[in-house]
């Protein structure tokens, strides 16, 4: 209201009548009566807002006023009452009556509740029953028969203990932790939205997790992991697997949906793609709504629209980029091995070019005769590669209006000279340095450098990727070509190129923020196999803008600023295909062939880059020509012959010692691209054999792991509140920063975003939320309930703690743990009020029909992942494989064009966990089962209730296969009898031998299966059929897929 | 701003008798547990009754997906006939940068008025002009983005990203199915989905029970409907031991609503069985019927779309509340099937005649069976296309102006409502946002869209967020 909406403030403090509001109550102006569709205000009621306004108009949510214990505001109350934001405290468990119940005080707090209550807690539950809950709640997976008879058999008092560690130590127990935070990070693999592209490397997060929750990484390194893991001073390095762990935190922030390229022209886009990371950030580790302060302060948590965009702020200061996480060292032995190779490489091309440079005067005089039609002489019929090289030279002099660039022009104008040679020959060098002189002050006129790669650092370029090296590439580098009859793909200049040692090193390059002040960039690139140049505005990463590579030499080329945005940061990127979050793209864009996008190939290289206004790149400033014209100048064409093969001769020579300059570059690009010296793999022996030696070595560079993730590479900039959310009404600006109500008195530093601040505020053992948030949510996925049962939501309209002080307790001593999540796990499990029976006694349904006291152990329906998993599981065709990408779901139709391609009826028997979550359209089957929509944040799933889960289980052909594999399996072992078999089939898909009844029940169910299949009763254990439809009776029972 | 529409009051929570009355069985209601995890239902239960008296019981959502050209078919422009070919000065824009070299484009299709109300109708809707005296013309729709998919949400759940519940979702959640044996939400389809992907018909974060149940107009209808077993009595005889083991271990655990839920939706999902196929059975019908569809078509895609239509019928009168219809993709590509950035007249041609004689028909068949009063027919697109081009036969996206309209209970006939100016640029008479569409079809079904609220995450949502005016002129 002070900062005003269209018409400008609708309060002035302290002035009534300059107020918009009171004008507006008063009908002061014909145009503006409030309230809209309403009668006119009371005079009394008018004078009451006139006297509010003329007293200061005090405002109870003011964003002016900084936060803090202490302050009358309305959020000064909230801050010293609610429960949440008070400090977490230890307190001790309480007196219970019935101390022989345990001794343990998580089960205290519990006890002491029920006892207010004036009910008890239900005996302890059977073996088979409690060894099968604790393998589906930390596992997610059922026990299998010998596990169960095991732990049966195990009369010591150890025997729970054990257990509990047993499978806190399974690598299942990760697989079903990372897919509970999954959900609360909307885990997704495709962008969704318009062409649903793919979420590059997505996969890698969630190994991260499950390789996270079963080392028991500390919670709190996690959480530095999601929001700075790019940052961290000391980053988890994984050498087992060679990877970086901590950069994989950080695809937190991108998992969210994302359009391709409308974020600029439609501000409202952008502004939502952070809004949502905002709101995951803030659900996911604080268990607050802070989203909720977007368009106006939070009405119910002291949450400041100012603290959000100071959040905003912090988000937006990062890029939102690829990022290779692989380990420097990353192919550390075959690099060695190739950069060991190299010089031999080089000196034999060396050895060669000086043998072939011999020959120049000749053949170039063999050319020059040609060109003109004069006789050839004798001497002049050489063999045959002579003849190819005179051929080649030939061509060269025939270009049409040569250049001035081209070392041949010199000779083309000494050739066709009209007076004497030597006049000729000062008119050519003359008019080389005048136009030298010309382009050199055009150049310096007109363009501003914009990063040198040449220098470490680059000039604030930033490079990633196992292509990418932290020092330029020397003048005289050159790549090794991994396929076709040439040996080398050529000799660069000074600069980053991603394929000096192979070109299956991936690489991101990105230039610092481009100022906008010159109009155009250029930049002198090469690249190929899909290395492409791209242009980011405003971190719109699925931009259309960018431009497929295919030059092996360097060329200038031009783009435009972005100047008609001057407050939106852009940057330009150079991507090989692994660091593009465009391939693989949509049907109609950049023709890809199957091929090129499997092919393990991808490079560029980058030497220059400049701003400017002119509409043209820079000038050739003819440097390398110098040399033509030093020293005595030549007589005739034959001692000009003898000069240009002096050149080459000591360009080689300089090359070869490592010394070349940039001007000695050009000369033998020019030289290998005319074919004065050979560069083919075949020309001699030793090259032959060296190229090929070279090849099989690259062929062991392995693939590059890409994830999608944060980079701070820009002084970070702080973000100006939006008016109402609008992202075309700025407002004031507040420093970046995280929620005053953790922390009053935070600073970010200058440069980067200040995410790393932000971690730390929140993997803090001060943060009142932090530890309570997620002792929750583990409370919640052992009981099915949280002792808050809004796990996202602990603000003021969550709900209130059932065990407030059992909160604190768990809270205090998961962080005196050490935030290990196993150990909390560990300790929940060993409570008796884990191990109570689920059966309903008593007065306990009567007094707490929610069991929110816990009397009783909660029965819960498996969640979606654990139903498929147990069909696996049971039916034998469970593949227990951890890790790797991801297999697409079965789908009736697929729509290849939206990504959404086609996947194995049994999702080759593996975990749930590693379905591909696609947006548009996941997995029918597990979202039958309350699979939850990926967009947002979900630490509460639904567990629904409707006919279609009946349906899938009746007739989905995926829960028929999985019968089918069942009885198949069932009929290759002998049993006895059906009763036998049908015991085998309760012990395996429920842990128990079936009752008397039971027996009696299946048995008949097969007799009459039998006889409806015609099947004789002396072939029913070898009927697929019938066995089959036992096997699928039993995936229909309730007790197969409720927790109890 | 109105306070009861954003994060603020905590409704009363449910007593226990209150959870128990709902957790009978079948469509529209969920499991206990579901009910009890949040305090989501509390929105519900403070609304027990409906907001206001309801004009009808259903909704047919005949979507065009693609974006219809509005100044070729409701909205003539006789203006552009003498601009057509004429440079296009204005700002248009379709990557990064402003497009140049547009010019001004007249419809190729002639307008005529029709009806007792005199309202114009292209040439090309020959059947549905015969029913203009039906129709509220909404001519003056706006939304937010050019871009499919984002509009396609917009249409579909009221934001322009993924994750929200969808029209029909919030309609079946306010009301629930009338016949606990049919899902509330059916979306029939010939196998193209709009962009946006099925995230349009999703129940976002409302419970699983309100998502759209699809019906494929040809291959197998519906997703396992269609028993596993061929054998009858081979089913009957696993879920009779099913049933009886599942009582059993009921009664090993005591009382637990949700297993008994689960253990009645079976028999529930058994009848469903031949309940859904006799639904989209049309055995029953005439041929009379089949032929006002346009079953007798010599095109496929007609003959489809007919198909889907009838079928509507049948669901509303099955109780349905809410069927979506979608268009195929015959002529649109990928992004929609009115989709005619080129090939304008071939394109919005076929799509036209596809989808006119089964539109028509619905009309004409609700009112001859009583059925029009209650129902509300909505035939509407994501945005409009623009009234000038790079080409001579195409047009772009055009959010900024496009048509809608709506026929059946409680809306008033031959009426045009709002309007575009004279070159059909820019919506500029009685501006309709497609949150003001969401917020009258509520008002039809007796729901304030300030009051049907869920909470979710910590805040109140609707489907209209903190926008939506309901259309009272069209009110009748």
């Amino acid at each position: 209201m002070l900062q005003g909406g269209n018409r400008g403030p609708a309060l002035v403090p302290g002035d009534a009548n300059a107020s918009l509001v009171a004008k507006s109550v008063r009908h002061d102006n014909k145009d503006l009566k409030m309230p809209v569709g309403a009668n006119k205000l009371a005079a009394s009621e008018i004078a009451a807002l006139e006297k509010w306004i003329n007293a200061g108009a005090a405002w109870p949510t003011s964003t002016t006023t900084t936060m803090g214990p202490g302050d009358q505001s309305y959020y000064g109350k909230l801050l010293r009452e609610h429960w949440a934001f008070q400090p977490v405290t230890d307190p001790s468990p309480p007196v219970v009556k019935h101390g022989n119940w345990s001794n343990r005080p998580m089960d205290q707090f519990i006890l002491a509740a029920l006892e207010k209550a004036d009910l008890e807690p239900s005996p302890t539950t059977d073996k088979a029953t409690l060894i099968r809950r604790l393998s589906y709640v930390l596992t997610g997976l059922p026990p299998s028969p010998l596990e169960v008879d095991l732990f049966a058999r195990d009369q010591s008092p150890a025997a729970y203990a054990r257990l509990i560690d047993r499978m806190l130590a399974s690598p299942h127990f990760g697989e079903h932790w990372a897919r509970h935070w999954m959900d609360v990070t909307r885990f997704a693999e495709t962008f969704g939205n318009d062409w649903n592209y793919e979420l590059l490397g997505a996969w890698h997060y969630r190994d991260y997790l499950i390789r996270a929750f079963n080392r028991d990484v500390p919670y709190d390194q996690l959480i530095r992991e999601h929001i700075a893991g790019d940052l961290l001073a000391k980053p988890r390095l994984n050498t087992r697997e060679g990877i970086n762990e901590s950069e994989i935190g950080t695809t937190f922030f991108r998992l969210g949906e994302l359009g391709h390229d409308d974020c600029v022209r439609f501000r409202q886009i952008r502004t939502d793609v952070v809004d949502n990371q905002i709101d995951t950030l803030g659900k996911a580790f604080q268990g607050l709504t802070i989203a909720c302060a977007r368009c106006h302060d939070h009405k119910l948590d002291p949450i400041p629209t100012a603290d959000y965009y100071a959040l905003y702020g912090v988000l937006t200061s990062s890029r939102m980029v690829t990022r290779t996480f692989d380990l420097a060292d990353a192919n550390a032995a075959t690099k060695q091995r190739l950069t060991a190779m190299k010089p031999r490489i080089r000196s034999e091309l060396a050895r060669l070019w000086k043998e072939e440079v011999a020959q120049v005067p000749g053949n170039l005089m063999a050319a020059d005769r040609a060109w003109r039609g004069l006789p050839t002489k004798e001497h002049d019929t050489v063999g045959d590669l002579a003849l190819n090289r005179v051929q080649a030279l030939l061509s060269a002099l025939e270009v049409p209006k040569p250049k001035l660039e081209d070392p041949l022009y010199a000779w083309v104008r000494a050739a066709n000279a009209a007076g004497t040679f030597a006049d000729q020959w000062q008119a050519i060098a003359a008019n080389y340095r005048t136009e030298a002189q010309s382009r050199a002050a055009f150049n310096r006129a007109n363009f501003r450098s914009f990063g040198d790669f040449s220098k470490d650092g680059f000039g604030g370029w930033n490079a990633d990727g196992n292509g990418a090296s932290p020092t330029p590439a020397a003048d005289g580098e050159f790549a090794v070509a991994s396929t076709g009859t040439r040996a080398i793909t050529g000799i660069f200049p000074a600069g980053i190129y991603t394929h000096t040692l192979s070109e299956r090193l991936n690489a991101a390059v990105r230039s610092p923020l481009v100022p906008k002040d010159k109009k155009f960039v250029s930049l002198l690139l090469m690249g190929g196999k899909l290395g492409a140049r791209r242009t980011v505005l405003d971190n719109c990463m699925l931009s259309e803008d960018y431009t497929i590579l295919d030059r092996d030499t360097l060329s200038w080329v031009k783009i435009p600023n972005r100047d008609d945005q001057p407050e939106l940061p852009f940057y330009l990127e150079l991507a090989t295909k692994a660091d593009n979050t465009r391939i693989p793209d949509r049907p109609d864009r950049n023709k890809i062939s199957v091929e090129q996008l499997a092919a393990p190939q991808s490079y560029f290289g980058i030497a220059r880059a400049v701003l400017h206004d002119v509409d043209e790149s820079p000038k050739d400033e003819l440097g390398q020509m110098a040399r033509l014209f030093e020293g005595e100048p030549p007589t005739s064409l034959a001692s000009l012959a003898e000069r240009y093969t002096a050149i080459a001769r000591e360009a080689i020579n300089a090359w070869e010692e490592g010394r070349a300059t940039t001007d000695d570059v050009t000369w033998l690009d020019w030289l290998m691209e005319n074919k004065v010296l050979s560069n083919t793999a075949d020309a001699s022996a030793a090259l032959r054999n060296a190229v090929d030696e070279y090849r099989a070595i690259e062929s062991l560079i392995a693939a590059p792991r890409v994830i999608q993730g944060l980079a701070d590479l820009d002084p970070g900039y702080d973000f100006p509140i939006l008016i109402g959310g609008d992202a075309s009404r700025p407002g004031k600006v507040p420093p970046r920063g995280f929620l005053s109500l953790i922390n009053p008195a935070q600073q970010i530093k200058p440069f980067g975003s200040g995410r790393l601040e932000v971690a730390d505020m929140i993997a803090n053992s001060k943060n009142p939320l932090t530890a309570r948030v997620m002792v929750n949510r583990i409370w919640q996925h052992m009981f099915g309930r949280g002792i808050v049962s809004t796990a996202d939501n602990l603000g003021v309209y969550g709900e209130r703690p059932s065990h407030p002080e059992l909160l604190d307790h768990l809270a205090s001593k998961f962080v005196s743990d050490g935030w290990s999540v196993k150990k909390l796990i560990r300790e929940i499990a060993l409570s008796q009020t884990f191990q109570q029976s689920s059966k309903t006694y008593g007065k306990a349904a009567a007094v707490d029909p929610l069991n929110s006291l816990l009397s009783q152990f909660p029965v819960r329906r498996m969640e979606a992942e654990s139903i498929r998993d147990t069909l696996l599981a049971v039916s034998g065709r469970l593949d227990r494989t951890l890790y790797g990408p991801s297999i697409q779901p079965h789908r009736d139709e697929p729509r290849d064009y939206r990504k959404l391609h086609q996947g194995p009826l049994d999702g080759d028997g593996r975990r749930s966990i590693y379905t591909k979550v696609t947006r548009h359209e996941g997995s029918r089957f597990l979202e039958t089962f309350d699979f939850p929509n990926p967009n947002i944040a979900r630490g509460n799933r639904d567990l629904s209730n409707v006919p279609p889960q009946a349906l899938a289980l009746m007739n989905d052909p995926f829960v028929l296969e999985q019968a089918d594999v069942w009885a198949a399996r069932l009929r290759e072992r002998e049993a006895p009898s059906a009763e036998a078999r049908i015991e085998q089939m309760f012990r395996t898909a429920l842990g128990r031998p079936p009752s008397e009844a039971e027996r009696a029940r299946f048995s008949g169910l097969t007799k009459e299966l039998a006889s409806l299949h015609k099947v004789e009763a002396s072939k029913i254990l070898s009927s697929q059929a019938v066995w089959k439809d036992v096997a699928h009776a039993i995936f229909n029972l309730k007790e197969l897929v409720y927790v109890h | 701003m109105s306070t009861d529409q954003c994060p603020g009051h905590a409704a009363n929570p449910l007593s226990r008798r209150e959870i128990l009355s709902r957790a009978s069985n079948g469509f529209g209601l969920v499991a206990l547990s579901s009910l009890l995890a949040d305090r989501s239902y509390a929105g519900l239960a403070a609304t027990p009754t409906l907001h206001f008296p309801p004009k009808i019981k259903n909704v047919i959502f005949c979507f065009m997906p693609g974006g219809v050209s509005h100044i070729d078919t409701f909205d003539p422009k006789p203006k552009l006939e003498s601009l057509d070919g004429k440079p296009f000065d204005g700002f248009y824009q379709v990557g990064a940068k402003k497009e140049t070299n547009r010019k001004w484009l007249k419809s190729p299709w002639k307008f005529q008025q029709h009806g007792q109300s005199g309202a114009w109708v292209s040439e090309l809707f020959p059947q549905v002009a015969k029913c203009v005296d039906d129709l509220a013309i909404v001519r003056s729709m706006v939304s937010g983005f050019p871009l499919h998919p984002r509009a396609n949400l917009l249409m579909h759940t009221g934001r322009n990203v993924g994750g929200y519940p969808s029209l029909g979702s919030w309609i079946n959640y306010a009301l629930a199915s009338e016949n606990k044996n049919l899902p509330g939400y059916v979306l029939l389809h010939a196998g193209a989905v709009p962009p946006g992907g099925l995230e349009n018909f999703s129940n976002g974060f409302l419970p699983a029970t309100y998502q759209a149940m699809p019906i494929q107009a040809e291959g197998k209808a519906v997703a396992n409907i269609e028993p596993a077993d061929k054998d009858s009595a081979v089913q009957r005889a696993k879920l009779d031991v099913v049933a009886q083991e599942d009582r059993q271990f009921l009664s090993t655990i005591g009382a637990n609503d949700a297993i008994e839920s689960a253990i009645r939706n079976y028999e529930l999902a058994y009848k469903m069985q031949s309940i859904v196929p006799d639904v989209l059975s049309l055995d029953k019908e005439s041929e009379a019927t089949k032929k006002l569809y346009g079953l007798d078509a010599t095109d496929k895609d007609q003959r489809l779309y007919g198909l889907q239509c009838l079928r509507a019928r049948r669901l509303i009168e099955s109780g349905v509340r809410f069927v979506e219809i979608t268009c195929p993709e015959i002529y649109g590509g990928n992004n929609g099937t009115w989709d005619q950035h080129s090939e304008l007249r071939k394109g919005h041609e076929g799509n036209a005649r596809i989808t006119d004689t089964g539109v028509a028909a619905l009309i004409k068949d609700l009112k001859a069976r009583g059925l029009f009063k209650e129902t509300l027919i909505v035939w509407a697109t994501e945005f409009g296309r623009t009234p000038h081009s790079p080409t001579k036969d195409g047009r772009d996206h055009h959010e900024t102006a496009f048509t809608v309209w709506m026929a059946g209970g409680g809306v008033k006939g031959g009426v045009v409502y709002g309007g575009t100016d004279d070159v059909g640029m820019q919506s500029v008479e009685d501006v309709t946002t497609v949150h003001d569409l969401h917020a009258t079809i509520l008002r039809l079904l007796g729901l304030d869209h300030k009051k049907l609220i869920y909470q979710f995450g910590g805040r109140d949502v609707s489907l209209t967020d903190v926008h939506g005016q309901v259309i009272e002129k069209i009110l009748s």
